[in-house]
């Protein structure tokens, strides 16, 4: 029987879908016991759902000449 | 014309017909000269459906193709059979066909249509497809082509695309390799403009759409504008709405909500935010939640759907038409070993080949949605990630992508480098930007990287792909700047992976992000993921914010992979710390 330390040293890849068929056996027989790892489960992956789709970061679509032709500038010069 | 030369153009030819399914046994080069239009594709060319040598058992959808296709070749339309040829032969060089090079050979050797405007209308719609505009259709009309001739050339470009997608999918093709790698590459991208209107006028409806267009009212509850636009050409309008009908009607093998929803992968694998919103408003006229459809959209690993179906989709979407280097081969064998039959399997390949047959056409016409479109998509999208345009598996190609304009560099070819720059900016930009949460140190990082990757080329020995290479000189700039900026922590500290324990245990929300405001979302998420100590900052940001593999992000980090594995966990789990005041029953509820 899994225990709360050894759900989170094996849980990362039980998010990822690629557990081994016998972790994951064993993580969803611990998860049917603790409400409090099943809230973990539940909103680490709601984590990973809103930080994969957040728009942070982006270069806008007009930026990308603007920073193409001044590498591409610089690089002429190195030759 | 030489005997040789005779020769030559005859054997290419034949490649050229038998890639969409002509034969040549009765078929000579006088035959293509005198031969009549109209019948000669029934009689003298001897159609042979793709689907008919794919021995695939769906004798409905195999008439229905021959239907389409001899609706579209049979000369009504107002192209010569050549032109016709052209316009095939454009759609076949983007495809890894067989023929790809007897195909050349002969658009080198006919530059009468090749070299014309048609000729390169044909190939701008077939590789460029989301970047045609008015201006295209102008060009044919200034060349004195008629309204339904361009009609006619959109729809046998399409048809290309259609045949093209239906062999790649069905047919075991010898030699992809050396024939679709290298295809297309030299052309220039065109620029891009913006669609707001239709490119021509729809016809006004004719008694002989009466039939066809109520065929449409029963399948969809509404006549596409896509289709009003085709109306100059009864024939091929009836045709295609025969084949829609044929194709999506029937539940024998797949579900309808299973072909909308292949249909809408592919469409977006095209980037074509009509066919996008078409097969959306199908799939809520069939009861398909809305964010169950946006998830099949941008990662149907999160859609609630069986994960066989996933599969499915995912396998299809390797078929859209979408500009690439590198296309990567349907994985058929995964698809039986995940319990689809042959019949299934080639359903959804036929489902595939008309989703970019469609989206050929739209793309061509310039068909606005019909309805509010569910998601709109920019030119900003077809700067294609690394991600998008680089399938790490089963890709026809084992080769890093890159890989040859890499050498190409290293030989001196220096412009050639600017490729490589535009291809992966945007990632580059989108890692810098969230290690050092400044966009103008990011854009001055990103130029900073690009160059130390020229300088350093020679030493690039392609251990590992050229995106993850570049990468890893990103994260070394970036962290020099931080370094710069304060002393900060090793990327390389060792630290017990293990020793963080979650603290915020109250339950969150069903629906995290419907509770606030995107703006809100994305705040949060910013600003959580800019308090992250900077080696899980790095790992988060590659594995889920660039969407790197796993292994990638390892090569990239220098890491092995189970430590990458707990260095994005340990991320993770802290930036769920930070999140969950906010998401939190509780928090939400303080909110509210």
């Amino acid at each position: 029987m899994f225990s709360c330390a050894d759900f989170l040293a094996e849980f990362g890849d039980y998010l990822e879908g690629s557990a081994k068929p016998e972790i994951k056996s064993c993580i969803e027989e611990h998860l049917r016991e603790c409400r409090t790892c099943q809230v973990i489960v539940d909103s680490t992956s709601k984590t990973i759902r809103i930080v994969t789709e957040t728009d942070n970061f982006l270069l806008p679509a007009d930026d990308v000449e603007p920073i193409v032709q001044n590498v591409m500038s610089r690089v002429r010069k190195l030759k | 014309m030489g005997n040789s030369k005779k020769l030559a153009k005859t054997a290419a030819l034949s490649n050229i017909l038998a890639a969409f399914g002509f034969e040549m046994d009765s078929y000579t080069l006088a035959g293509d000269e005198s031969v009549k239009r109209s019948q000669s594709l029934t009689v003298s060319l001897e159609l042979a459906p793709v689907l008919s040598r794919a021995k695939l058992r769906l004798p409905a959808i195999c008439a229905a193709e021959d239907s389409l296709a001899h609706a579209i070749l049979n000369g009504s339309n107002g192209l010569s059979l050549s032109e016709q040829h052209t316009l095939l032969a454009a759609s076949g060089q983007q495809w890894p066909v067989p023929v790809r090079s007897a195909a050349n050979d002969r658009v080198i050797e006919d530059p009468a249509t090749n070299d014309s405007v048609l000729g390169r209308f044909g190939r701008k719609l077939a590789r460029y497809g989301p970047w045609c505009s008015k201006d295209d259709c102008n060009a044919l009309v200034a060349s004195g082509y008629r309204a339904s001739s361009i009609v006619g050339a959109v729809a046998t470009v399409a048809l290309g695309q259609f045949r093209c997608t239906l062999a790649s999918g069905l047919l075991d093709l010898p030699g992809l390799e050396s024939n679709y790698v290298e295809a297309g590459d030299s052309e220039p991208v065109p620029s891009w403009k913006e669609t707001a209107r239709a490119f021509l006028a729809p016809a006004n409806v004719d008694v002989d759409l009466e039939q066809p267009y109520a065929t449409l009212k029963a399948l969809f509850g509404f006549i596409p504008n896509l289709i009003r636009l085709q109306g100059l050409l009864p024939r091929l309008v009836t045709a295609q709405v025969d084949l829609l009908d044929t194709v999506l009607s029937p539940e024998d093998h797949l579900s309808q909500a299973q072909k909308h929803g292949i249909a809408l992968s592919v469409a977006a694998a095209n980037y074509n935010t009509y066919m996008v919103t078409l097969h959306g408003e199908i799939l809520s006229l069939l009861g398909v939640d809305a964010r169950e459809t946006l998830a099949i959209l941008d990662n149907v690993e999160h859609a609630s759907i069986a994960e066989g179906d996933q599969l499915f989709c995912r396998e299809l979407r390797k078929l859209g038409v979408l500009p690439g280097t590198v296309r990567a081969l349907l994985n058929r064998g995964a698809l039986r070993n995940a319990g689809f039959t042959e019949l299934q399997i080639g359903e959804g390949v036929v489902v595939a080949a008309l989703t970019n047959f469609l989206c050929t056409i739209q793309f061509g016409l310039g068909a606005v949605p019909d309805f509010q479109p569910l998601r709109a998509f920019h030119f900003k999208d077809l700067y294609l990630s690394p991600a998008e345009t680089r399938p790490t598996q089963n890709s026809i190609s084992p080769q890093d992508p890159d890989i040859e304009q890499v050498s190409r560099v290293k030989a001196g070819e220096t412009e050639v480098f600017e490729n490589l720059v535009r291809c992966h900016t945007r990632r580059i930009f989108r890692t810098l930007c969230g290690m050092l949460g400044n966009a103008e140190e990011a854009r001055d990082a990103t130029q900073d990287t690009f160059l130390k990757a020229f300088e350093h080329i020679d030493k690039f020995e392609a251990r590992s792909r050229f995106s993850t290479w570049l990468m890893s000189i990103a994260i070394n700039t970036g962290t020099e700047m931080l370094r710069r900026r304060r002393p900060i922590e090793s990327l390389d500290e060792s630290e017990d992976e293990k020793g963080f324990r979650p603290r915020q245990v109250q339950s969150w929300v069903d629906d995290p992000e419907q509770a606030l405001a995107k703006s809100q979302v994305n705040a949060l998420v910013r600003k959580g993921v800019l308090r992250l100590p900077e080696k899980y900052r790095v790992a988060l940001l590659l594995r889920d914010i660039n969407q790197l593999s796993t292994e990638d992000t390892a090569e990239a980090l220098g890491l092995s992979i189970p430590a990458t594995k707990a260095r994005v966990l340990r991320g993770r789990l802290m930036l769920r710390e930070s999140l969950a005041p906010h998401f939190s029953r509780a928090g939400v509820d303080h909110h509210v």
